[in-house]
């Protein structure tokens, strides 16, 4: 049953395939309390990408980007994108997210999130 | 050609280790059969948690990554509670754990446990290694990590083959591996100065908020500096003590669940809160949705994790305190400040009026302020948990920015005397006093025997009221007395169990008669207890049922405080 205040988003990150790094991006979503209806690894040039679909309230969404956002080989964080119908209806929508692991299957290098629709999630992040 | 064990214990003198903290058991034979040349210190505590307290102590004294080291299964469980510890307060440590042989993992064997599992939200960052030659470039990942942008935890676990085995390796790393996250540099051209002009001109009720941040950031003295132009009043969190001294004018002390009145009211009516290193937890904000409503916030912070924990902030500034708060006072330094007299005056009025303890904790605070008259300036109090803790912080003069050691975020009881341990190591110029209840000190009391062991001049204070205090407090006050297995009236006789570590003791308690509570030669008793070179052990006798005021009740907003008792 999902709460009334949360909404369904689909997560794209891109990481390094290190010890470990999948179950941390895993379980900043489970100590949460909330469940994951969907997880797909896989390999993406030098680095993974997982899709992650969860339930989950606004001052959650922000949550679960920043704390991925300092995890260790965690290199790259897709804007999220709400997941209107089922779980399983939602396929591989067109998006800058999808833009962003296909730059880094060509083997550019990864950054950091930049100001973007994503800063309001970071808070004021200084260029590099 | 050099052994796995040879090779981690090059790798941490590469780091600059100097000593580190352990236990020994069957999987580490290896690497303590390879101590003996490593040119580094080895300091037995009598218990793992009690090892990983200390490097934790070591960390937080001197800004330098602890090390602690256990075996597998037991030895490696023991270390978790101070790993957690490291990671709530942010403290820079190294855990190098063994594991079962390469073989064996998997297989339930004796002494194996999924460490690496176990500690995976715990700890910044860990690594099962997996072959003797990687070993240089993990230990030096994990130093790198642990030391970096917010510092915390880092667990190395070692199979027992690899630490035998044999590599030709380089040490040290000549290239540091690829790593995320990476850190903000905190470029001075991306500072919000139009944005952060703009609150400053339009508040009539600025305040400030110190937390740890500031001190890991050694940016205590450009705060200060800021400060002292700013005049804004201004509280501290736990860890953040230290990092203002007690006779700026505008400082007004501890905020939050147990905080000063004035503090509390400062941060709740300001209109603008100016937050440098501090999470805004909620031992500080009482009820988040009630916290400071009014006002708009400005958050200093390394970590971007813990940006918008209260609320969304209209200026959230990630980066390094160290150049951010010089980038800060820079923005303003031509600035013409609003006139905030009147809210500093409301404020000053509030503060000068505070009472001076009440009740029957009224001894135990003033215990505190007779210790803290004569502690040197280089003195280090190392504090525990519970009500003793709170009544420390409450009445602790600054003598230094790290002059003010407990576990704070994980509040785990039994830190402050390992702790201790590590800070008297660190620091052995240092008058290090060991603050802990009745309860917190048999968590980790066998640590006495490493006191006597190493010959640390450590002096400890313990405060017995035979209860769990703080726990106690709540059931009075929440829970209609309902003293459910909280009385410790059976303690052990502390001074007859420190002799038998070979610590002198001595006890003393409350004398009514006296105005302040306490016997007349309690400053003698204290200055001989604080002078003297060996380890020393004082019991002061804390009245059973008293109370730590001011204090929020749990989920209420901080503007709610119980001031005193009735």
């Amino acid at each position: 049953m999902q709460e009334a205040n949360t909404a369904r988003y689909q997560f794209q990150l891109a990481y390094y395939n290190r010890q470990g790094t999948l179950m941390r991006i895993l379980g900043i979503v489970t100590r949460r309390g909330l469940d994951l209806p969907y997880v797909h690894a896989e390999p993406c040039g030098d680095v993974h990408k997982v899709t992650v679909r969860v339930a989950v309230n606004p001052k959650q969404l922000g949550q679960l980007c920043r704390e991925w956002s300092v995890t260790p080989d965690v290199v790259e964080i897709g804007e999220p994108i709400q997941v209107i119908g089922t779980w399983n209806a939602f396929q591989r929508a067109r998006s800058r997210v999808s833009a962003k692991m296909r730059r880094l299957a060509k083997g550019e290098s990864p950054r950091q999130p930049r100001r973007s629709a994503l800063a309001r999630l970071f808070a004021f992040v200084p260029s590099r | 050609m050099r052994t796995g064990a040879e090779i981690v214990w090059a790798c941490l003198r590469a780091e600059g280790v100097d000593t580190v903290f352990g236990y020994p058991g069957g999987a580490v034979i290896p690497l303590y059969d390879a101590l003996h040349s490593s040119g580094i210190r080895h300091i037995l505590t009598r218990h793992e948690q009690g090892a990983i307290f200390a490097a934790g102590g070591y960390a937080r004294s001197t800004g330098k990554v602890g090390v602690a080291i256990a075996t597998s299964g037991p030895g490696a469980t023991n270390l978790v509670t101070g790993i957690a510890d490291a990671k709530m307060d942010s403290v820079p440590l190294v855990c190098i754990t063994g594991q079962v042989r390469t073989s064996l993992i998997g297989t339930d064997a004796f002494q194996e446990t999924d460490v690496f599992g176990m500690t995976l939200p715990l700890t910044k960052w860990n690594r099962l290694v997996v072959s003797t030659e990687e070993i240089p470039e993990v230990v030096a990942e994990g130093f790198h990590i642990a030391r970096s942008g917010r510092p915390g935890p880092v667990l190395l676990d070692f199979p027992v083959d690899l630490l035998k085995g044999k590599a030709d390796v380089r040490i040290p790393v000549t290239h540091r591996p690829k790593l995320g996250p990476r850190w903000p540099n905190s470029a001075k051209a991306d500072f919000p100065a139009p944005a952060l002009r703009s609150l400053l001109l339009s508040s009539a009720k600025p305040t400030a908020l110190v937390g740890a941040g500031v001190k890991l950031a050694g940016a205590h003295l450009a705060l200060q500096r800021l400060l002292d132009d700013l005049q804004v009043p201004t509280g501290a969190t736990l860890h953040g003590l230290g990092a203002v001294p007690e006779e700026k004018p505008y400082f007004l002390g501890l905020v939050g669940m147990h905080g000063s009145h004035a503090a509390n009211v400062a941060l709740n009516e300001a209109d603008l809160l100016l937050v440098f290193g501090a999470r805004l937890d909620d031992r500080v904000t009482g009820d988040p949705s009630k916290f400071a409503p009014g006002a708009r916030i400005v958050h200093l912070e390394i970590d971007r994790s813990q940006m918008h924990r209260v609320r969304s902030y209209e200026l959230p500034i990630v980066g390094n305190l160290a150049d951010t708060i010089p980038q800060f006072h820079e923005a303003i330094a031509d600035l013409r400040l609003p006139d905030w007299s009147e809210w500093k005056k409301t404020i000053a009025e509030l503060r000068s009026g505070e009472r001076n303890g009440s009740g029957r904790a009224l001894p135990a605070l003033h215990l505190f302020d007779e210790l803290y008259a004569l502690l040197p300036e280089n003195a280090i109090v190392v504090v525990d948990v519970g009500q003793h803790q709170m009544w420390a912080a409450q009445r602790y003069r600054a003598h230094s920015p790290r002059g003010f050691i407990t576990s704070g975020g994980l509040g785990a009881m039994g830190f402050a005397l390992p702790g201790a341990i590590g800070v008297q190591l660190a620091r052995p110029d240092a008058r290090v006093v060991c603050i802990s209840g009745d309860g917190g000190i048999q968590m980790n009391i066998q640590e006495l025997a490493t006191i006597r062991r190493y010959g640390l001049a450590i002096k400890v204070l313990i405060l017995d009221n035979k209860f769990l205090g703080m726990v106690r407090q709540w059931q009075q006050l929440f829970y209609s007395r309902n003293y459910a297995e909280t009385d410790l009236s059976d303690n052990p006789d502390f001074v007859t169990l420190a002799a038998a570590y070979g610590i002198r003791g001595r006890r003393i308690g409350v004398d009514p008669a006296q105005a302040n509570g306490l016997p007349a030669d309690t400053p003698d008793v204290l200055k001989r207890f604080l002078d003297s070179p060996d380890p020393e052990l004082l019991v002061f006798e804390c009245p059973r049922e008293a109370n730590v005021f001011p204090m929020v009740p749990s989920g209420a907003a901080i503007s709610e405080m119980l001031l005193e008792e009735n």
